[in-house]
């Protein structure tokens, strides 16, 4: 066992920002965001680690190919001693394939090795196939912790307690991290000779952090094998030029089941994957083949076709997971059944772009295995979880219940997919600022979540017909360029988005907005406060089980309704005090009979005003605590109404304030048309931003149109008669 | 000037975007075993349901010492044959109702409970 030195992990920064936005009204919050923001910019850890660390890394200079099959005589066999026990294993097989194997085993008996690191070490050339039989292989000469000078090996220790080695490191050190480490092997096969994956079990028993380590193995190709329990990666394929997973199932490892990164040329097929607290497929990095080009490209880094991934975190992860085409797999009963991400710095290939997700059936992606961080079953060692027994500890803080999350892609293609019954969204976009991967570059800042497309899915329809809809079909903060989807997606936030065209990368009613949409974008900050080692799920995150009140959008929604709630009933109060004058009364301000008409016509339009708001700001909340777009809208429209009537009847006693008012109520309006019917071409912001931050300057004129004033002296009108609000 | 606009407005108001910290900061330990996953005292029991037709939870691992006693129950949502290599035990199961197998560990390797209709497995067996 490496010695694992305690992480170093640095008090956890805590925004101020973040307490205001809980407790403040929208309006509040809204104007905060932005001045807070520059305090949360600060705050950002000036450097960042991987998603997961490794060494240095240098993408293959793509002058290798796929491997193909080889089907010939084996030149290494590996297999146990127990006749019995092998006897039993192959009782079931199929006759042909029962006589091959027991005719390999007598041959392994005589000539072969009794551990797979063994087979490997006796390749000696490029092209030798390892089979490999059916057999419990725990690797014991591999399991021991580093000693002597491997376990002083010079070199850093990342916070999440391994060292970060060398290649070099590696070769020297083999199982200071590895099970079975294949280090610089070309064209080497292994291959399992069982019936199924199952027959042929490499277990690591979470003692390593992979148990196959394929390291600059350029036509590696795994084949009907299981590999697992891991603290890290079951198979791990790194800067390889040219590998094959078929027919490989991994489970129970703390991140991934499969990794395979800084790599090209290559195929998974026929795989599964399950248990893995993060991606159960993990193709980061792959081959940047196609940066800079447009929905046009010659080829894909990796394919990913046939493969089953469920009860993971999530199916399918892919930081960087550029230039993939993935299709034909099912990705179902994890928290998310794929994600593509931006996220993470020291990723080469950033920002993600280029994967192509055809054919594919997501479903039924909602599980929930945040309460194993909850009662603590995640804070014991690996080992001691109960991984096998369906424990999940999710390291990444996702919305469960979702299809596909895009979180700062490009030229990510979503087409003819089949996506049903999850509880959240069928696809979640939104945009990742460059800065947060590491990208110092003013130029760049803006360069995620632009040219997505999805056109062609079946949302919500189950295998047999049968309706089984996504609790929405997209999730959007608004961001990006170029974007689209397909015409007829149910339940959408917004509800109005842009619809692709026949040929990419045309479309209609598109939108180029440098920002998400503010309350969208608050929601995905205190979301991401998510710790898997602190035990942190935020509470008001409804990813983490927030509901109805208790979610940040309701508590925004409500903050804001009751100040502007609060104002309307002030105003409408005022205006009655004003109108209660009557014509030819001696009034204290010795008023005119018509302007106490006026202000009578000013009142009955503030009432009806206020009665629209009112219902409005109520309407709010409830469509943030329901999650509904339409309510939302329609919501605005009302707040509209009552801005618009508001100023109208203040315009003529106080202009400014009246048109502020009138300016507010256009911007609701245009807010909600946005929202609702298309989204409002060529501006940079949407429409929230400039309502929210102009409503709290209304907010602070309106305090101040309506305090409270000294009696007038004797002789002079007072003001407030005059006004009817 | 406006596309420095954009990238101040962007770098300003993402400061409070979606910076999540789950791999900022290391996730749940990696903390490596030095000795074989354990199983448990007494009987060595899982406790399998399956619905149409999904294993849950999706198919295990199940530690047992040699002579300990190992107890699966068996819950499925269709009639079938659950059958437990190497030691040859069946049962019938009938829809919606528990069905235990039970049997003393005394061969040791992998084996695996599997449906026989469905062609499911179950669960593996890993004897000491």
């Amino acid at each position: 066992m490496p010695p694992l030195r305690p992480s170093s992990r640095p008090p956890s920064h805590r925004p101020p920002l973040r307490a205001l936005l809980r407790r403040a009204g929208s309006v509040a919050a809204l104007t905060a965001a932005l001045t807070a923001a520059l305090t949360g910019a600060l705050l950002l850890p000036a450097g960042v680690a991987l998603a997961h660390e490794e060494r240095p890394v240098t993408l293959p200079d793509g002058s290798g190919s796929v491997p193909a099959l080889r089907t010939g005589e084996p030149d290494l066999l590996v297999c146990k001693t127990d006749q019995a026990d092998f006897a039993r294993r192959v009782a079931g097989f199929p006759a042909e394939l029962r006589e091959r194997n027991l005719t390999l085993f007598r041959r392994c008996l005589k000539d072969g090795v009794r551990h797979l690191q063994e087979a490997v070490d006796k390749v000696d050339r490029p092209g030798m196939t390892i089979a490999i039989l059916p057999g419990l292989y725990r690797e014991e000469p591999s399991q021991a912790a580093p000693a002597g000078a491997c376990a002083r090996l010079p070199a850093r220790w990342s916070t999440w307690g391994y060292q970060i080695l060398t290649f070099e490191q590696q070769r020297q050190c083999p199982h200071n991290q590895n099970l079975v480490a294949i280090l610089g092997k070309k064209d080497l096969q292994i291959e399992g000779t069982g019936a199924g994956p199952l027959d042929v079990i490499v277990d690591a028993e979470y003692r390593k952090l992979n148990a196959i380590r394929a390291d600059r193995a350029d036509g590696v190709y795994f084949r009907n094998l299981t590999a697992q329990r891991t603290t890290f990666n079951s198979l791990y394929v790194l800067e390889t030029d040219g590998f094959v997973i078929d027919r490989v199932l991994t489970r129970w490892n703390d991140e991934y089941g499969f990794l395979t990164f800084a790599s090209d040329h290559g195929l998974y097929t026929d795989c599964e994957a399950y248990g893995n607290g993060d991606g159960g497929l993990y193709p980061g990095s792959a081959s940047n083949l196609n940066d800079g080009r447009g929905h046009d490209v010659p080829r894909y880094a990796i394919e990913i076709r046939r493969c089953r991934s469920h009860d993971n975190a999530l199916g399918y992860s892919g930081t960087a997971g550029d230039s993939m085409w993935v299709h034909d797999n099912e990705f179902y009963d994890n928290m998310v059944g794929a994600t593509m991400d931006s996220l993470w710095p020291g990723h080469p290939g950033l920002p993600q772009n280029h994967a192509r997700f055809e054919n594919n059936k997501i479903y039924d992606n909602n599980r929930d295995y945040y309460r194993h961080t909850r009662d603590g079953t995640c804070a014991k060692p690996p080992a001691e979880r109960g991984y096998e027994r369906g424990v999940v500890c999710s390291q990444v803080g996702v919305p469960p219940g979702t299809g596909v999350i895009v979180a700062g892609g490009n030229y990510n293609v979503f087409r003819n997919n089949q996506v049903w019954g999850h509880r959240g969204a069928a696809f979640h976009l939104f945009g990742v600022p460059a800065f947060i991967r590491g990208e110092t570059r003013l130029h760049r800042q803006a360069d995620t979540s632009d040219f997505n497309r999805y056109e062609g899915n079946v949302l919500g329809v189950g295998p047999g017909g049968e309706r089984r809809p996504n609790g929405r079909d997209v999730w959007w903060d608004g961001q990006g360029t170029g974007n689209c989807w397909q015409a007829g997606a149910g339940r959408t936030s917004p509800a109005a988005l842009p619809l692709c065209a026949a040929k990419a990368p045309e479309l209609s009613g598109g939108s180029g907005r440098w920002l998400a949409e503010p309350v969208k974008l608050t929601k995905l900050y205190l979301c991401a406060d998510f710790s898997a080692q602190a035990a942190r799920l935020p509470a008001g995150c409804d990813w983490f089980g927030a509901s109805g009140l208790g979610k940040v959008e309701t508590q925004l929604a409500l903050g804001g309704s009751l100040v502007l709630g609060l104002l309307a009933v002030l105003f409408w109060a005022r205006a009655g005090r004003a109108a209660r004058r009557r014509p030819g009364d001696p009034s204290p301000g010795g008023v005119a009979p018509a302007r106490q008409e006026r202000t009578r016509r000013g009142r009955r339009l503030v009432v009806a005003g206020t009665v629209l708001g009112l219902a409005g700001l109520a309407l709010d909340v409830v469509a943030a605590a329901v999650d509904d777009t339409l309510l939302a809208g329609v919501a605005l429209l009302l707040m509209a109404g009552w801005w618009l009537c508001l100023g109208a009847a203040v315009l003529r006693d106080r202009r400014a304030f009246g048109r502020l008012t009138v300016a507010l109520g256009v911007l609701a309006l245009a807010d909600a048309y946005d929202r609702l019917v298309r989204l409002i071409p060529v501006i940079p912001l949407g429409p929230g931003w400039i309502r929210g931050l102009l409503a709290g300057v209304w907010v602070l004129a309106a305090v101040v149109v309506l305090a409270p004033r000294r009696a007038p002296a004797a002789g002079k009108p007072a003001v407030e008669a005059e006004v009817p609000a | 000037m406006r596309r420095l606009i954009r990238v101040a407005a962007v770098v300003l108001v993402a400061g409070c975007g979606p910076l999540s910290q789950t791999h900022h900061n290391p996730g749940n330990s990696h903390e490596v075993a030095t000795v074989p996953p354990g199983g448990r005292a007494g009987e060595a029991r899982a406790d399998i349901s399956v619905r149409a037709g999904r294993v849950s939870p999706p198919s295990g691992w199940l530690e047992a010492r040699r002579g300990q006693t190992v107890a699966v129950t068996v819950t499925s949502d269709v009639a079938d044959e659950l059958h437990v290599h190497g030691y040859d035990r069946t049962a019938e199961l009938r829809p919606g109702q528990p069905v235990t197998v039970r049997f003393r560990a005394d061969l040791t390797g992998v084996f695996e409970v599997e449906t026989h209709r469905s062609g499911l497995v179950l669960t593996q067996v890993a004897v000491r």
